[in-house]
């Protein structure tokens, strides 16, 4: 076992000098359930099109090792990705390889859900628990999926229970801050149909209470002189949230092969917008709150016949968001600055088919069409815009296997926007077996990137520019994959390095003339650079004892090259902004008989708020570390199975900010309580 | 259970590294700045960030010293610092998106108390010791404050929103700026509307010259057609303070049609009889007296350079424009003599939109 301490203290090392990385493919992690999960293997065999892709898996235990996360926080600390967000049920963006949120695709189901209003997808808005399967593919390995990824795409989807018969789970989650989680499944399957409904509620009134740095209470004596002051210990005002979301799953497994699905999705978000540290407006006369409706519906039918697999599929998403900001202006009267409201539909039809011509050839080709209608309107300034586009691409890719070792992808894609037609997308993937024993591979890429703008980018009132350039530019990746496997251990390891020039870069400015409101305009070159490294290792010790680590490091400098072309602008060279050039993330977990501890940490690195990246208090926002951890532990009964766990978060109660006067929460608590009822015993 | 604390060693380590260390801001820096710190400049900072700055300036020896409010006091300034006023030896802050107006001394620039309970505060104005006036943005009230007990004693029903306030002779002149056309005249005795007057759309300065005549600047809404408010050609009113009546009209021909950029920042300078005021173009001065507008800027802005505020001195005449540029990065400061020559050039905070002399 010498070898495996040397690995174990290496790790240890590694870990503690650079924080190093890891992605989770098969990551065993903890469930609220303390279920004892065999160690997830890793599947080093490549499918002929996966040939130089870029690629992270999060299996579905890492998806639910604690049921209260969004999506966000699950990516937080199982991926190499940047996440934004001030807090839960806040924004939540995530940024790949050093670009913006919008230069992230969203797939759900294979439909695109990044707002065709901002180009973003709000990640506090999926739970963990309505998601089954993500991949996170990175850099222009995306163009597979869908075009503009120039960061990268997030593949969500969602599938059905492999039991026969009826099942049930249900989970409630109480935690701190009065706040509340429901979680429910009722799933079943017979002979090929299958039918499940997933409800998720929470609630929280957000309200708590933090020492508020920002500020400072003063004392006074009788001739209003200040004797002393304080940083007040304050409550996060205006942070209530209440979510809901019902997901209906249903299809039939064609006995021939194939399948026939449909996913419908219905969530309704109601969050306030919690008070800057730095307001001191009292607690309630104001109103800063939004609310959104959205369904989303897929429909798929997938088919094999012969050497062609094709898969079509239609989707529909509805989505209208308001948002309200006004002030007791005294006397009853309430003064709105904004009471807008947006409403989008937006119609999908995509078609694939993969033609293997033989075991060494494989042809790919993807069609897709969609039609997206936009109402965009504020009461209080008496105006918005109404505008559709219609969207199209087209993909074709062919990979080739010139030795069992090798593979090649050559592909190109082709997008349509409105009645803009994009220059020609080319990519070019390639993979190599070169050590067998420790399935050693190495790959690159190299490829166009493009993203037309987004409709609030050419139409929003007032500053839209309807004649904006798409971004553009080109991607090169480079990198190593390798995992081995012996007697109860197994380590694994992913590194890339990347390299993305981006022109006609689109930032929002007061520009020119039109120095009241900001317009988008093509003004930066970006140059994103650098490194993903990922390492997990697990190992299982007298079939009682089960460890593992996962880690994930990005180095990713993200330079703004060009400047603003402003005179006195000291933009040029520097760090975008909100973007860390650092960051990691480990989890861990051990486990013995049903008891499961899982611990959680992520470091982000110093990201700046000032263009010229000054390192002033106001112009950055100062690195942290972030520690949470679990204890779970499970009941196993005749009837059902119990599962109880105790989540900590924020361990060692840091005072700390992710976003620049926005509190964040100390250490705080949630229990859950879950039940799985035995229905099926008989069934097997 | 021998292999253990190998397994643990990896959890442990991480706790070493888990503790953080949040940036020390929050200790104060003694200041004693003097008469030569004479121009506070009031940085605007970015909208929801809590950046906002203040710088402080000596024209003498050309020395800035920035962030001058967060090192005097440990914490931020706030959201958008909005305005600053000098009266009985205190700086009067507004912080617009904070709803805070902080008194701070002038040489020390610690806080000496604030005042609370605005919508979105603009301008504060002192009437006397006791009273001053503060406009706001979004309330269709003019706050009455008592700066000795740092508490809001009464309201001003306007009917509409306010920016400015020029008190002269008993009065206090407001313009309805965001979206209106009027002047209001308040009697500062009585705290009533007793006139009001129509102008141009949009109102934004107004600037009282050497023969106590105001003046009123509407920038028309002009870089931005689709106001619903309507949009047209700037336009330079003079009022008659004794009749309240406007008794002349400045018409900015062509920016509409040319979308060029709104003017904006009317002000005297010391001797009262010379009026300036910004465009895109830089800055213009013209003659109280003068017939007409002038042919051409004072000051023309250079390539990359969009002015966005200024102050003229009130000892020496020298003009000091300040540009954002990309209103996420410290912004530059530009001195130019009475006659439009480069001084100077310092960088203050990000998005330098006030000034204010000692």
């Amino acid at each position: 076992m010498m070898s495996v301490r040397r690995i174990i203290m290496s790790l240890s090392v590694a870990m503690t000098v650079m924080p190093y990385a890891a992605a989770s493919r098969g990551i065993p992690s903890a469930d609220t359930s303390a279920v004892r999960i065999d160690s997830a293997s890793v599947t080093a065999v490549r499918s002929l099109g996966d040939a130089g892709i870029f690629a992270t898996s999060l299996d579905s235990m890492a998806l639910k090792e604690n049921i209260s996360m969004s999506f966000a926080d699950v990516l937080a600390y199982n991926s190499s990705v940047f996440i934004r967000q001030s807090g839960r049920a806040s924004l939540s963006t995530i940024s790949f390889r050093g670009t913006s949120a919008s230069h992230t695709q969203v797939l759900w189901n294979g439909m695109e859900i990044n707002s065709p209003m901002s180009g973003m997808t709000d990640f506090s808005l999926i739970p963990a628990f309505l998601t089954d399967r993500a991949e996170l593919v990175h850099g222009t390995s995306s163009l597979r999926y869908a075009a503009g990824g120039i960061g990268g795409a997030v593949i969500l989807g969602t599938g059905p229970d492999l039991k026969e018969g009826l099942s049930m789970q249900f989970i409630q989650g109480i935690g701190s801050f009065l706040t509340v989680d429901d979680y429910l499944r009722i799933g079943y399957r017979h002979k090929g149909f299958h039918a499940s409904l997933r409800t998720v509620f929470s609630f929280s009134p957000g309200r708590f209470p933090y020492v508020n740095m920002d500020k400072k209470v003063n004392e006074y004596d009788d001739d209003m002189n200040i004797i002393s002051s304080y940083h007040p210990r304050e409550y996060n005002e205006n942070g209530k949230y209440r979510d809901w979301h019902v997901l209906l799953e249903t299809g039939y497994d064609i006995p021939a092969g194939g399948d026939i699905r449909l996913a419908v999705w219905r969530l309704g978000s109601y969050r306030q917008l919690p008070k800057l540290t730095v307001d001191y407006s009292g607690s309630g006369d104001f109103i800063n709150e939004q609310d959104e409706n959205t369904l989303r519906a897929v429909a798929t039918y997938s088919k094999r016949a012969g050497d062609v697999n094709i898969c079509a599929s239609a989707g529909y998403e509805l989505s209208g968001v308001s948002y309200d900001y006004a002030f007791d202006a005294g006397n009853g009267n309430w003064s709105s600055m904004t009471d807008s409201y947006s409403r989008t539909h937006a119609v999908h039809v995509k078609c694939n088919a993969d033609w293997h011509l033989s075991d060494r050839w494989l042809l790919r080709s993807s069609l897709s069409v969609s039609r997206q209608m936009i109402e965009s309107y504020d009461d209080v300034s008496g105006q918005g815009y109404d505008a559709g586009r219609t969207d199209a691409g087209l993909y074709v890719s062919l990979s080739w296997k010139p030795v069992e070792r090798a593979g090649l992808t050559l592909a190109v894609r082709e997008e349509l926007a409105g009645d803009r037609l994009s220059y020609p997308i080319p990519s070019f993937n390639a993979d190599m077996l070169v050590w067998r024993p420790a399935m050693l591979y190495l790959k690159c890429s190299v490829a166009r990137n493009y993203r037309f703008p987004t409709m609030n980018d050419m139409y929003f009132i007032p500053g839209g520019n309807p004649g904006l350039r798409p971004e553009n530019g080109f991607s090169y990746d480079a990198g190593y994959s390798l995992s081995k496997d012996w007697s109860g251990c197994s380590v694994a390891a992913e590194g890339t390095w990347f390299d993305s020039y981006i022109n006609d870069w689109i930032i929002w400015l007061p520009y020119g003339n039109r120095k009241n409101f900001f317009t988008p305009l093509n003004l930066l070159q970006v140059h994103a650079y650098g490194v993903e490294q990922e390492v997990r290792f697990s190992a299982e010790f007298r079939k009682k004892w089960k460890f593992s680590l996962n880690g994930n490091f990005t180095w990713s400098p993200s330079r703004n090259m060009s400047g603003t072309g402003m005179k006195g602008d000291m933009s040029s060279g520097q760090q975008l902004v909100y973007i860390p050039e650092y960051c990691a993330s480990v989890t861990s977990s051990l486990s013995f008989r049903s008891w499961r501890l899982l611990y959680k940490w992520c470091w982000y690195s110093r990201r700046y708020v000032m263009t010229s990246n000054e390192d002033a208090p106001s112009g950055s926002v100062p690195p942290y570390f972030m520690n949470d951890i679990t204890l779970a532990k499970s009941l196993d009964f005749k009837v059902a199975e119990i599962s109880l766990s105790l989540a900590v978060r924020n361990l060692f109660n840091e005072n700390y900010v992710t976003v620049l006067s926005r509190p964040m929460p100390g250490i705080n608590f949630e229990f859950f309580a879950g039940i799985t009822p035995k229905w099926n015993r008989h069934v097997k | 259970m021998g292999r253990f604390p190998y397994l643990l060693l990896p959890a442990v380590m991480l706790c070493v590294v888990s503790c953080m260390k949040q940036d020390a801001d929050s200790s104060a820096e003694d200041f004693d700045f003097g008469p030569d710190a004479a121009l506070f400049i009031v940085n605007e900072g970015g909208f929801g960030n809590g950046n906002s700055s203040l710088s402080v300036y000596e024209p003498e020896s050309g020395v800035v010293h920035n962030n001058i409010f967060r090192r005097a006091n440990g914490v931020p300034l706030g959201d958008v610092a909005q305005s600053m006023t000098v009266h009985d030896g205190r700086g009067w802050v507004v912080v617009n998106n904070s709803k805070v107006i902080f008194a701070i001394g002038l040489d020390d620039i610690v806080e000496k108390g604030r005042i609370t309970g605005f919508v979105s505060p603009r301008n504060i104005a002192f009437v006397s010791d006791s009273k001053a006036y503060v406009t706001d943005m979004y309330s269709q009230s003019i706050y009455i404050v008592d700066p000795r007990t740092y508490s809001m004693t009464g309201t001003i029903e306007t009917g509409c929103t306010t920016e400015q306030i020029i008190i002269h002779d008993g009065y206090a002149y407001v313009n309805f700026w965001s979206s209106g056309n009027e002047v209001l005249k308040i009697d500062t005795a009585t705290d009533k509307v007793t006139d009001r007057i129509r102008t141009g759309l949009q109102p934004c300065s107004m600037a009282l010259d050497a023969n106590d005549r105001l003046w009123v600047l509407t920038d028309g809404s002009a870089a931005w057609p689709d106001n619903p408010a309507g949009s047209e050609d700037p336009c330079l009113h003079r009022i008659d303070l004794e009749s309240f009546s406007i008794d002349r009209t400045l018409h900015f021909d062509g920016y509409v049609t040319t979308g060029y950029s709104s003017v904006s920042r009317l002000q005297t300078d010391a001797s009262g009889r010379h009026l300036l005021w910004l465009d895109g173009e830089g800055v213009w001065m013209m003659d109280i007296d003068s017939p007409e507008l002038p042919d051409g800027p004072l000051v023309r802005s250079g390539s990359g350079q969009t002015f966005y505020s200024m102050t003229v001195s009130p000892s020496d005449g020298d003009i000091y424009v300040s540009d954002a540029i990309d209103y996420s990065q410290n912004g530059k400061i530009s001195r130019y003599s009475a006659d439009g020559t480069l001084k100077d050039e310092f960088t203050a905070g990000i998005c330098p939109g006030a000034f204010c002399w000692r």
